[in-house]
């Protein structure tokens, strides 16, 4: 079945927002949400213990561990509600239902990643809260020697570039759910788009070092490419600096934030093309 | 009926039971691990650079918490495998996250005791780069580079470099000129003087510099007119006032912390007062 609204190709606003607002009711009512925010929760209250196992500045340990829960959060509602919501619109034909009335496929999928977005921005949101009421409570009752500087604005900075990532693994996960009809391959390439993402600056890194001497061409040509075409998601990563309250240049958060924003459009503009081809069954 | 239900259902149960029976007979007889002295394989640095991902700094104190749990589990001893092992964790621990300071820390005051004075070092210089506000680092070389190393020329350098940084302690200047004197380097350890000098604004600091420069520039003349004095009879003199008799000095200077010059075998000066300021009786 085809829409019969895909030759107008107008991405509406009206009608993406009840689109995300069922998107985010259901996701709401989803157990894997449910789950995944007591987990978040139980490692945040676990900080302050595993925290106490380390030396010295366990401040740091206790951002770091809640820094890590924040993302731990945004990637696996990322991961599964983005892969899963879609599918079970597919699985369960409840689509045919939404795109039977005068909507466009793109309303469909900018509604459906609105949605999941605010989702997860509300939950990244919760979990930053929480982290920062156990950094302020270690704070006033760790016994240190040197008390820590701790970058309040930069907890907060760094969780803010951990859902600009997340939003970006969910346009990721919106476009391979736009072609595939398994949840489970979109999650696996999804997952493959991220370990990429994450390391290949790195690993780029390593060859341009003492160990790239011994590595093929070709594997260093592949690399390149990679680093071209996958987003590069390490740039989102600036926990180490807001643990450390380090500074941060503002050039180099626009340029992530405009870098990160543009690829959610690309994404989610080529999962609406790739939609609108789509066959429905 | 309701035999033939219960007969299997029994049997069941107790062929169940006997299965666990036997499970809990084997699980008996194994006998325990000897965890002690296993010391698991540590992977490569940059494995765990690119495969921790986003999750670096919460990586990098699972490391140093390893490193402190075999140290503190062994009763502060370790033998020369642990001690590779720790400096290895520690290794890691700096390799993903640089800033931390608490491995320095370890590093710094726990390997060098235990024979790891060489594996901590390049630990340390590298440290450098990533805390170059911080004293503690160059302290700490410096105080292997004395200690363990016997280099005291070294040693002299980085305590230098450590009494330049800020919130240095104050004694950090004169240990380090000291240092160089015991090396018979006057030279280095004039121009460092100098600089605090010209940079110190407090004047009881500027006093105490001033008494040090004065006594090395006295202790750098004298070095300079004993090799004039071997050129002149062979041998090197034993006490300024020889200098004196050859008509190489017009008077014998007297030493501003109240000690007494003499000049070692090898031709070098040193003064009884080890240029602390000696009590009057």
């Amino acid at each position: 079945m085809k829409n019969s609204s895909s030759g107008r190709c107008k991405v509406r606003l009206g009608n993406s927002l009840p689109i995300a607002w069922v998107t985010l009711k259901e996701g709401i009512r989803e157990k894997a949400f449910l789950g995944i925010l007591i987990l978040s929760f139980l490692m945040l209250l676990a900080s302050g213990i595993i925290a106490d196992l380390s030396i010295g500045n366990t401040l740091k340990v206790t951002q770091d561990i809640g820094l890590a829960t924040v993302s731990f959060t945004g990637l696996l509602l990322a991961f599964f509600m983005g892969t899963h919501l879609i599918s079970k619109d597919l699985d369960k034909r409840s689509i045919h239902m939404v795109l039977s009335k005068p909507i466009d496929r793109g309303d469909y999928i900018f509604g459906k990643y609105g949605g999941l977005v605010i989702l997860v921005g509300l939950s990244i949101a919760l979990v930053t809260l929480f982290l920062l009421l156990a950094v302020f409570c270690f704070f006033k009752t760790a016994h240190l020697v040197e008390v820590p500087q701790i970058g309040w604005g930069k907890l907060v900075l760094a969780s803010f570039y951990t859902f600009l990532e997340a939003a970006l693994i969910l346009a990721v996960s919106i476009f391979f759910s736009s072609f595939s009809s398994s949840s489970l391959l979109s999650l696996f390439l999804t997952l493959a788009v991220y370990i990429i993402g994450e390391s290949t600056r790195q690993v780029l890194s390593i060859m341009n070092g003492p160990l790239g001497r011994s590595t093929s061409p070709l594997i260093k040509g592949l690399a390149s490419i990679a680093f071209y075409i996958f987003p590069d998601l390490s740039l989102f990563d600036i926990k180490l600096a807001a643990v450390h309250n380090l500074p941060l240049q503002p050039t180099y958060l626009l340029k992530t934030l405009a870098y990160g924003v543009a690829y959610i459009l690309f994404l989610l503009v080529m999962a609406t093309f790739i939609f609108r081809k789509r066959e429905m069954k | 009926m309701r035999k033939v239900i219960t007969v299997p259902s029994s049997l069941l149960v107790l062929g169940g039971l006997s299965i666990l029976l036997v499970a809990q007979i084997v699980h008996k007889s194994i006998p325990d691990k000897n965890t002690k002295g296993f010391l698991p394989p540590l992977p490569r640095k940059e494995i765990v650079k690119v495969s921790s991902m986003e999750f670096r700094p919460l990586l990098s104190d699972y490391y140093l918490v390893k490193a402190a749990t075999l140290y503190g589990g062994n009763k502060l001893v370790l033998s020369p495998m642990e001690v590779k092992w720790v400096a290895k964790s520690l290794a890691l621990s700096l390799a993903l996250d640089p800033y931390y300071f608490e491995p320095y820390l370890f590093a710094g005051n726990v390997l060098p005791w235990c024979g790891g004075a060489d594996l901590v070092i390049p630990l340390l210089k590298e440290g450098l780069q990533y805390r170059h506000d911080d004293w503690r680092i160059p302290f700490y070389l410096g105080f292997i580079y004395f200690y363990f190393k016997k280099d005291r020329i070294r040693g002299a350098h980085y305590l230098s470099l450590a009494a330049r940084l800020p919130s240095a302690p104050s004694y950090l200047p004169l240990l380090a000129t000291r240092l160089y004197s015991q090396a018979g380097r006057f030279s280095p350890a004039i121009t460092y003087l100098r600089s605090l000098y010209r940079n110190t604004k407090d004047p009881k600091l500027k006093s105490i510099f001033q008494k040090r420069l004065k006594a090395l520039t006295i202790m750098a003349t004298l070095e300079r007119l004993a090799q004039e004095y071997k050129e002149l009879y062979g041998r090197f003199p034993g006490a300024p006032e020889d200098l004196a008799k050859a008509g190489l000095l017009r008077r014998v200077p007297s030493d501003p912390y109240g000690g007494r010059f003499y000049f070692k075998k090898d031709g070098t000066v040193w003064s009884t007062s080890r240029l602390r300021e000696v009590k009057k009786r």
